[in-house]
């Protein structure tokens, strides 16, 4: 039975970066729901896949005018012209209409790299080995999330397993809609500080919305009108400007 | 031994000379191979390419490959569709220097993706809004029309002539060799555009990504604009080096000449659209972005001294020179420019590839490096050796340059 | 029949166009497909029935609750408990992993001797009863003769129902010692403890009341008590009229999040604790009670005399204005000055500490809602008899036994205060523990201890906690046959000794009659796991009591009743150090640097993390990977050191090569070493990670190692 949320949800997040105290809770949870392997003996912050990275950022003055932000930076789930989807030969990136989640298929994935060439936020991962764990720890893998191959690109999907949960669990019980939304991602709900708030941005009531339309909410390189659905939220003013800035080279 | 191979009426060396020139590229390939092998058994992780660096030497080395090996098609169409007769004398070299770079890049890319096995998933559910997709097509299309234009060459060899079928065979394939120069021209056009294409669509590159014309991004056009003035260059390059090492005097000199006209015409508007296209991103594409142009050549290893080498150094002035009738006509000139033509296309893709990666995006990062590892090396070099190997092949056994007999050596 | 050329290759021909119309070529490409995506390496998933359960994590002291999904009773990932009184929904990312522990590479499956000596270190399998009865013999010696060495303890998270037990274990022996392990209790609590007579109560902070909170580079937000307090209590704060001001020589996740960071440097906080005391005498913001009721006032008062501002002020690197202000904020209502250690680099000296402890006292804030309040104790069994002291006391080479105790303390300590103290033959070192851990390169025998969450483990109120609080950390794995209790493992070797020492089967039996004395305290509430609350003061039964607490209830004790007044003192005098720190110079020789060892609780390799941790340390920068140098990039250019470049550092106790990390966030002067994982899931359990730049570290004669002076160069 198909189900449906309200018909166009866009699901989205705000992160307040002023809350975030750059823990790791969110980073470490979403690798545990996502059965994302830990790493090979040889893998870098390169090599590595973390589909929720937290990238400290500091404004570049000298100490003690040092300041730093936390910045965790998932898939941003860029809502127009998505650089991933239209780049992909196979049609293994899929943005699901009901929710505006950006999906990754890893099972029909080539792995030509080429979204992750495209992707400007680097939120994609290749699986340069093969994942593994140490014995033992494959029993204690999350059932509801298959386990990704060598070879394949992937990705954060705002936890897509627990949304397939949820919708299976209203299935269950005869509903034919459910919540919007009906779940939060590991990441939000890890949060210890709540610096992550998880929404249906198409709610005009909704947290998520209002937060992403309030002052100093801003987006990351909001120029290149990808239009993501992942909004930062900061007081401080570098922060905020150093989101639109070309890179320093 | 082979001599009953040989072509009639032309001068090889002996056997055991021959073993020995094609000893050292085997020994290539065989590291290649090897290299190959672990890349596709244990992993990827054998490369030093990673999730900001996810092309490297691989996408390069394709992308160049595929560049030059347009003289085939650019060749073809020159000589079937606009019945330039002269190029006889080289239609069966740039046939087989087309079929070894296209055989090549295909074989090179199925080690860089991750799953080969899932290759013809493009085929079963291809997204066609993908450049890659458009690239895959045409590619594939293309190397059999490569593989059918080779067969002619391949069969006019004397001892398969003997069999009186595949002289049959030959002949009609001749008289339908236009359809498929039409066809491989055509297909050229998509591809030679579609991996132009490929960088000018990322619309998080700030210094890749191009606007649309029509409907593809302006690197389109100029990919294809390039390919067709690097490939008769690198034609004349190839033919001037093989007669180099074999000795011998293949082709009438007018032959270069010419080929350096088509080559010098081709780039001289190349150059001058990619200048437009040049001052239109950085005056209206980049700012749209977000991004100031200048901040994309601020660092050490890519400043503007490379937009330089690549406009003037190593595009207007060789169009100049070779479209200058006096200059072209110094051999040693002519072939330097055409060199420094192959040159200015190998540049502008490494740029594309290596740059457009390294070039950071968010705002916080950092210039990005990276280094090919041995297996990359090796794999690259395995296809120098695999081109070199099949073109020594072909040129021992076959007629590639149909005017050596003529010419008094 | 005679075959042509022509006919076979047309047979051939036409069985290739032929095939293409039969399914085994496409057959055979799906086949292919299919096969990439069920390598036989990539793990299988188990699907069946969900089921939650609760526990408590002991993975460190913090005492957070745990709900566990289980599938087929199988722990597929743990997650915080909404609403729980302690720890507020919040666990910290170590132990959103720890259910992988128990399958970690270091994981220890049987007893081991451990010749980590002779630098070629091995692991000799051995099994239990042989380890007992070797240090049943050496044990009986040292009860006959314990002029030749004593025995001791070392305890990692002192209070538990074991610990108790180790004291009575140790009381059977003269001149014995239960060691409370470096960096087990707060600090800062433990100075006051000096300072003031709180008798038999707990001293903790209020820090949901305070006004002010001044922290010496306490690690608040980043690790420090329990992690869910110090959100609920410090997010929000402007809300809440409460102020963080963080002192300390990096701009640390704490310092970051602070309301006021004072880049102190670092080496000066006693004197910078001292000016602020003369502030709050000179300009008369201290209560009159205190003026009267608190000793040495007079002595202390003369002391702070000589630490101006002004002077300070050039010392410690920051303006006279910002210590008056500090000075005037915690002195304007209820505070809490901390200096809460740090997890590799342990305590401040003591005389720092007192300094600092001192402050609470002067702005009248001991026994004051909003500063340090007093709770009781969690009810035990048994009186314990043995009084626990501190490895700084115990003389040089007089221990011939020392037994590690296993429990995590999330804290790590330089070995050399271990080994220091043993005999200089003979000396033998048991450790009870799960993991291969860096204390394993001190063992000679290894106990392999169940790993976390597979047997049942006491979960207490950490210090500076501000109630007493129970749980017990409920198995949901089981453990294997070759694991060791301690306790069943030490009464063996009383055994095999012929000593009559106390004896108890199990931990489990201890932690029943624990259960059996918060019953029979009448005191507090057990919270079920379904939410039912049982008053102990209401006649209950002990079963229901020791029932609902094995299955993930909690004991949480009624508020104290504050005493009405507190014996206190201040510090009448100041060591040399402090002194020196005044005089203007800079105490460090040119082209020396001051060394401080850090580590995030939880992370600094005394127990594993799980390999998945790896996405913090390796496959990012979020945390500093252990074994790493932070300097900043004035320290660096001085040194001629780039980023990722190694850098040779000397101390006293010896050099090591480490690979730099050039940090803005890091003051100029300051070597910043990272103690902490190396998170690597192929490692194999055949040696411990060498325990760094902790090796390097000068120990004070109080135990304390936190700053040790070191040249730098090039590698």
């Amino acid at each position: 039975m198909e189900q449906t949320e309200q018909s166009k949800s866009r699901y989205g997040m705000v992160v307040d970066l002023d809350k975030c105290t750059g823990c790791g809770d969110c980073v470490v949870a979403c690798a545990i729901e996502n059965n994302v392997a830990p790493a090979e003996q040889k893998a870098t912050e390169r090599t590595g896949i973390t589909w929720l990275r937290v990238y400290p950022v500091t404004n570049g003055e000298a100490f003690p005018a040092h300041d730093a932000v936390f910045v965790p930076m998932m898939c941003q789930q860029c809502g127009h012209h998505t650089p991933c989807v239209s780049v992909c030969p196979q049609n293994a990136v899929e943005v699901d209409p009901t929710t505006g989640i950006v999906g990754q298929i890893p099972q029909r994935c080539l792995g030509c790299r080429y979204c992750m060439t495209a992707c400007p936020f680097h939120a994609r991962y290749f699986n340069w080995w093969d994942p593994e764990w140490p014995a033992g720890t494959e029993a204690q893998l999350n059932p509801d999330v298959a386990p990704r191959m060598r070879g394949v690109a992937e990705k954060c999907n705002f936890c897509h397993g627990r949304l397939h949960a949820a919708r299976t669990r209203a299935a269950a019980e005869g509903k034919s809609n459910i919540a919007s939304p009906a779940y939060t991602p590991a990441c939000a709900e890890s949060c210890p500080a709540q610096a992550i708030v998880f929404g249906d941005l198409a709610d005009e009531s909704s947290d998520v919305a209002r937060l992403s339309k309030a002052h100093d909410t801003f987006r990351f390189l909001s120029k290149l009108g990808t239009e993501p659905k992942v909004y930062y939220h900061s007081a401080k003013e570098w922060v905020r400007k150093m989101a639109d800035q070309s890179p320093a080279v | 031994m082979d001599q009953q191979f040989i072509p009639r009426g032309l001068q090889r060396t002996s056997f055991e000379r021959f073993l020995v020139w094609v000893l050292p590229w085997v020994l290539m390939l065989g590291i290649g191979l090897y290299a190959i092998y672990q890349c596709l058994a244990d992993g990827l992780y054998h490369t030093n390419m990673d999730n900001r660096f996810a092309f490297g030497l691989w996408i390069y080395l394709d992308l160049t490959v595929i560049a030059l090996g347009a003289g085939a098609f650019f060749t073809g169409f020159l000589l079937y569709i606009l019945r330039r007769d002269e190029l006889k004398a080289v239609i069966n070299s740039a046939v087989v220097l087309g079929l070894i770079c296209y055989s090549g890049a295909v074989a090179v890319l199925m080690v860089d993706v991750g799953q080969p096995l899932r290759a013809w998933f493009t085929f079963w559910h291809p997204n066609t809004h993908s450049m890659l997709t458009e690239v895959t097509f045409c590619l594939t299309c293309y190397l059999t029309v490569l593989v059918i234009e080779y067969l002619p060459v391949i069969l006019k060899n004397r001892k398969l002539r003997q069999i009186p079928r595949f002289l049959v065979f030959e002949f009609e394939l001749h008289k339908v060799m236009p359809v498929f120069a039409g066809v491989g021209t055509f297909l050229s056009f998509f591809h030679q555009g579609s991996l132009g294409g490929l960088y000018g669509v990322l619309v998080g590159r700030p210094f890749a990504f191009r606007e649309v014309l029509g409907i593809w991004p302006s690197t389109f056009y100029l990919f294809i604009l390039s390919a067709a003035a690097a490939g008769p260059s690198f034609v004349l390059v190839t033919t001037w080096l093989v007669q180099k090492i074999s000795r011998k005097r293949l082709v009438q000199p007018g032959v270069f000449t010419y080929l350096g006209k088509v080559s010098g015409s081709m780039l001289m508007v190349y150059v001058l659209l990619k200048a437009v296209d040049t001052l239109y991103w950085i005056n209206h594409t980049a700012p749209l972005e977000g991004a100031a142009a200048y901040a994309f050549y601020t660092s050490q290893s890519f400043g503007s001294w490379i937009l330089f080498t690549e406009i003037v150094l190593l595009g207007l002035v060789p169009a100049v020179v070779l479209l200058t009738k006096r200059l072209r006509e110094i051999p040693a000139v002519l072939v330097s420019a055409a060199f420094l033509t192959c040159c200015g296309i190998m540049l502008n893709r490494f740029v594309m590839t290596i740059q457009t990666l390294a070039l950071p995006t968010l705002p916080f990062d950092l210039l990005m490096s990276y280094f090919p590892s041995w297996q990359e090396v090796a794999t690259f070099l395995a296809v120098v050796a695999y081109g070199v190997i099949l073109y020594s092949l072909s040129f021992r056994y076959m007629t590639l340059f149909p005017q050596e007999r003529d010419i008094r050596q | 029949m005679n075959i042509t050329r022509r006919e076979l290759l047309t047979l051939a021909g036409g069985s290739v166009l032929g095939t293409l119309f039969t399914p085994i070529p496409w057959k055979l490409l799906d086949d292919s497909a299919i096969w990439t995506q069920n390598w036989s390496r990539i793990p299988a998933l188990r699907h069946g029935p969900v089921s939650y359960r609760l526990s408590a994590c002991p993975l460190c002291p913090g005492g957070c609750a745990l709900n566990v999904r289980c599938v087929q009773g199988r722990p597929v990932s743990l997650g915080a408990v909404p609403e729980h009184p302690v720890s507020n929904g919040v666990i910290c990312a170590t132990a959103y992993a720890g259910h992988h522990l128990a399958t970690h590479p270091l994981r220890l499956h049987q007893p081991y001797a451990f010749n980590g000596k002779t630098g070629e270190s091995t692991l000799l399998p051995m099994n239990e009863a042989d380890i007992a009865s070797r240090l049943g013999g050496q044990v009986r010696k040292i009860a006959q003769s314990p002029s030749d060495g004593v025995i001791a303890i070392l305890d990692q998270r002192p209070g538990r129902a074991i610990s108790a037990f180790y004291q009575e274990f140790l009381a059977g022996f003269p001149g014995s010692h239960y060691v409370v392990a470096p960096g087990a209790d707060d600090p800062t609590l433990s100075a006051l403890s000096a300072l003031c007579d709180f008798k038999d109560l707990v001293p903790s902070y209020d820090f949901e009341n305070a006004r002010t909170i001044l922290s010496f580079g306490a690690p608040l937000l980043d690790g420090w008590g329990t992690p869910g307090r110090m959100y609920a209590a410090l997010h929000n704060r402007a809300q809440k009229g409460r102020t963080l001001i963080q002192a300390e020589g990096v701009h640390s996740r704490t310092a970051l999040q602070a309301d006021t960071w004072l880049p102190l440097m670092a080496g000066t906080e006693a004197a910078f604790a001292l000016a602020v005391g003369h502030v709050i005498i000179q300009e008369g913001r201290y209560p009159a009670l205190v003026a009267r009721h608190v000793r040495n006032f007079p002595e202390y008062a003369e002391l702070t005399r000589a630490f101006a501002p002004e002077r300070v002020a050039q010392v410690c690197g920051l303006s006279a204005e910002q210590i008056i202000a500090t000075a005037r904020a915690i002195a304007s209502g209820p505070s809490i000055v901390i200096s809460g250690g740090n997890p590799a680099g342990g305590p401040f000296d003591t005389g720092t500490e007192t300094a600092i402890a001192a402050l609470n006292v002067l702005s009248g804030n001991v026994g004051c809602s909003g500063g340090v309040l007093l709770r009781a104790a969690v009810p035990a069994p048994v009186h314990a008899p043995k009084p626990a002291v501190s490895l700084a006391t115990i003389p040089d080479h007089s221990i011939k036994v020392l037994i590690l105790d296993a429990a995590a303390s999330g804290n790590t300590y330089p070995l050399a205060l271990l080994t220091r103290k043993l005999v200089r033959q003979d000396a033998v070192v048991v450790q009870f523990s799960a993991f291969l851990s860096s204390q394993s390169g001190a063992a000679d025998f290894i106990l392999p201890v169940p790993a976390p969450f597979e047997s049942l483990e006491e979960v207490q109120s950490p210090a500076g906690a501000d109630r007493a609080f129970f749980a017990l950390s409920s198995p949901f794995m089981s453990a294997s046959d070759k694991a060791v209790d301690p306790v069943a493992f030490l009464s063996r070797v009383a055994t095999a000794a012929g000593l009559a020492i106390p004896q108890a089967a199990s931990t489990e039996v201890l932690l029943k009659q624990r259960s059996e004395a918060i019953f029979a305290s009448h005191r507090g509430v057990v919270t079920g796991p379904a939410g039912t609350r049982m008053q102990m003061k209401d006649t209950v039964s002990a079963d229901d009591v020791w029932k609902a607490l094995t299955d993930g209830g909690y004991w949480i004790d009624d508020s104290t009743r504050q005493p009405a007044s507190i014996p206190s003192a201040l510090p009448a005098a100041i060591s040399a150090g402090q002194q020196a720190a005044l005089s203007g110079t800079p105490s460090l020789p040119e082209g020396t640097f001051r060394l401080m060892p850090f580590g995030w609780r939880g992370a600094t390799m005394t127990a594993a993390v799980a390999p998945v941790m790896s996405k913090l340390f390796q496959e990012s920068n979020l945390r500093a990977l252990g074994g790493r140098l932070h300097i900043n990039p004035a320290t660096a250019a001085a040194c001629g050191l780039a980023d990722g470049e190694s850098a040779r550092i000397t101390t006293a106790a010896g050099t090591l090569t480490m690979p730099v990390v050039v940090d803005a966030s890091v003051m100029p002067g300051l070597l910043h070493a990272a103690v902490g994982p190396v998170p690597n899931k192929t490692a194999t359990a055949t040696r411990p990670e060498s325990e760094g730049i902790l090796a390097l570290c000068s120990l004070q004669d109080d135990g304390s190692w936190r700053f040790t002076e070191a040249s730098m160069g090039k590698a």
